[in-house]
């Protein structure tokens, strides 16, 4: 479980990088004019989408990717399809202004990924700062109080407040109140983790071969509690993933036109909930969630 | 006890204080947010008009003087359980977060008690039965309970026809019961093969009282997860009374954001500090009630 687990993480995240050439409207590789050129998605080229299919003529061909469809912008020479149900053009069907859901649900990976691992990141290192100081300095008792209180803050909920109140938009305050609460928590189970560490023979050895404290904590406590830190930012990462669909359904996550998982839920509740639209994302958080969860459960 | 209420009424005020400060960070004077929330704001190109409004909404919600001044004197008033007046319609914000308390605290409460005692059933069931397919269905089923979105949860019940506060309460049951019962499963089943349930089987307890010890003696490391339930339920009412159209405290709240309506927000914030604070404390109470070993420490 923990294999397939791990597999489908590595996807998601390749997907997530991939995504300009697994769905765009620009081929992978053209040949016009007796000229190739290669990864076109790399360079801002016009014409692309059925513009580009009628320049072609008899001796041009082009590669294009596996969902010829841009996830935000619509060039069509066809009617615009609007809520379409899924077909050969649309594998899974288009949402309320004729943009491809697969192309967006491939997108919507990065959206997800990089909240991710922006929100992972930040929660780990804010952790491990904070968890040394509450083992390094006298005043760490109040850090841990701190940390009790902030760790049941709950997301979602903070987000909109503090939106609400600031008037600030944006990914970057989301992923700081989203790691915020995560790195409180990470911080008190990595300064019970330290301490726990700090009373082990080996420690002590450090200490009297003349290692400084901060170094002893750092080079000998910290990798003790690698283990457990490795589980916590999963568990990160997985909140994160499920507060983002949350909050982009509220429409309080990514603006407008970025591709989002939340967001096709969002658009599913505005549109007698379509069930590609809604079954799709759906799925794709459930997965990723599930494969971080399952990374997130100790060892046995 | 002092203690407790300590904690509760500090941890209300800290979230109180830091909700203002947030809204002295947002754009332009707290008068003139106050009057644009109102949606009586004349333009810009009418300014003697605007000046009025704007003074008339700073001398109604008390918004003269500095950032810390203004901060300062919203923490004093609520020294007397006076929120302020929600910038929106001026109706003291107390009666606004009540007219939605009601509902999220009915939803909420079935949800936790659905969340710990449905999970820990559900966990000690799947302990006792200890066969590979039953084990095989219990595990993947809490895997995908704990993993799917409660938005999405909540969207299928309302497409399967799903209404009201019971359905809410169970979407947001779903996922926390989850975790619950995967915590109680896997406690259990170590007990049920340790030496106290070997003792205990030995001097003729049933099978089903081996299990009761066995879930008493897991009380104190099940405590926390009422404070961890109860601040989910409260974070993911705002999702469930969107997805199912309920008037709850996760819907003014909505609206309160969209308009950047301050004290109310502040009000919400205060008073879900004040329950996460609350829940912690029974949590504890819990936890020591179960565990005289926990009584000792300070």
């Amino acid at each position: 479980m923990r294999r397939l687990a791990a597999w489908i993480a590595i996807a998601l995240v390749a997907i997530a990088v991939l995504a300009d050439f697994l769905a765009a409207d620009r081929p992978l590789v053209l040949h016009d004019d007796g000229a190739t050129s290669w990864l076109l998605n790399l360079h801002d080229a016009e014409p692309r989408g059925d513009r580009l299919r009628a320049t072609l003529g008899p001796d041009d061909w082009a590669i294009w990717p596996p969902l010829a469809h841009d996830p935000v912008e619509v060039r069509t020479d066809h009617e615009l399809a609007i809520l379409e149900a899924p077909s050969r053009r649309h594998v899974l069907g288009t949402d309320d202004r004729g943009r491809d859901v697969a192309a967006r649900l491939i997108h919507g990976t990065r959206t997800s990924a990089t909240i991710a691992v922006a929100t992972a990141a930040l929660a780990l290192a804010l952790a491990i700062v904070l968890a040394l100081a509450a083992v390094r300095f006298r005043a760490g008792r109040a850090i841990l109080v701190a940390c009790d209180a902030v760790a049941a803050a709950p997301p979602v909920l903070t987000v909109i407040a503090a939106q609400g109140l600031t008037g600030a938009r944006g990914l970057l305050p989301v992923i700081l109140l989203i790691a915020l609460p995560r790195a409180a928590d990470t911080a008190r189970l990595l300064a019970a983790e330290l301490r726990r560490a700090l009373a082990l023979p080996f420690t002590e050895a450090a200490r009297a071969a003349g290692a400084s404290p901060l170094r002893v904590l750092v080079r000998h406590a910290l990798p003790q509690a690698a283990p457990m830190l490795a589980a916590t930012t999963a568990l990160t990462a997985a909140t994160a993933v499920l507060s983002e669909a949350s909050l982009a359904f509220l429409g309080a996550a990514a603006p407008a036109p970025t591709p989002s998982w939340g967001e096709l839920l969002a658009q599913a509740t505005a549109n007698d909930l379509r069930w590609w639209l809604a079954v799709p994302a759906g799925l794709a958080i459930t997965i990723a969630t599930w494969a971080l969860l399952t990374l997130a459960r100790p060892r046995r | 006890m002092l203690r407790w209420a300590a904690r509760i009424v500090g941890t209300a005020v800290v979230t109180f204080v830091l909700a203002w400060a947030l809204a002295e960070c947002g754009p332009g004077s707290a008068a003139e947010r106050a009057a644009g929330a109102a949606g009586t704001l004349p333009p810009t190109e009418r300014m003697s008009e605007r000046r009025t409004v704007i003074a008339e909404a700073a001398r109604v919600h008390g918004l003269d003087g500095g950032a810390v001044s203004r901060i300062g004197r919203a923490t004093a008033r609520l020294a007397t359980f006076d929120l302020g007046r929600s910038w929106r319609d001026r109706r003291p914000v107390g009666d606004v977060i009540g007219d939605g308390l009601g509902l999220t605290a009915r939803i909420a409460i079935v949800a936790m008690v659905l969340a710990l005692g449905g999970g820990a059933v559900a966990g000690a069931a799947a302990a006792r039965t200890r066969g590979r397919i039953g084990g095989g269905v219990f595990g993947a089923m809490t895997a995908v309970a704990a993993a799917a979105p409660v938005v999405w949860l909540a969207l299928m019940m309302v497409d399967a026809g799903g209404r009201g506060e019971l359905a809410a309460a169970v979407a947001l049951a779903i996922a926390p019961a989850a975790a619950v019962a995967v915590q109680v499963h896997a406690q259990l089943v170590a007990f049920l093969a340790g030496p106290i349930a070997t003792a205990a089987r030995a001097r003729g307890c049933s099978e089903a009282r081996v299990a009761t010890h066995g879930l008493r003696a897991q009380l104190p490391a099940l405590a926390p997860l009422i404070t961890t339930v109860g601040a989910y339920a409260l974070g993911a009412s705002v999702v469930v009374e969107r997805a199912f159209a309920l008037p709850g405290l996760g819907r003014l709240t909505m609206d309160a954001a969209g308009r950047g309506d301050a004290p109310v927000l502040a009000g919400v914030a205060a008073l879900a500090g004040a329950i996460v604070a609350t829940l912690s404390v029974i949590a504890e109470l819990v936890a020591k009630a179960a565990d005289p070993r926990l009584r000792g420490e300070p």
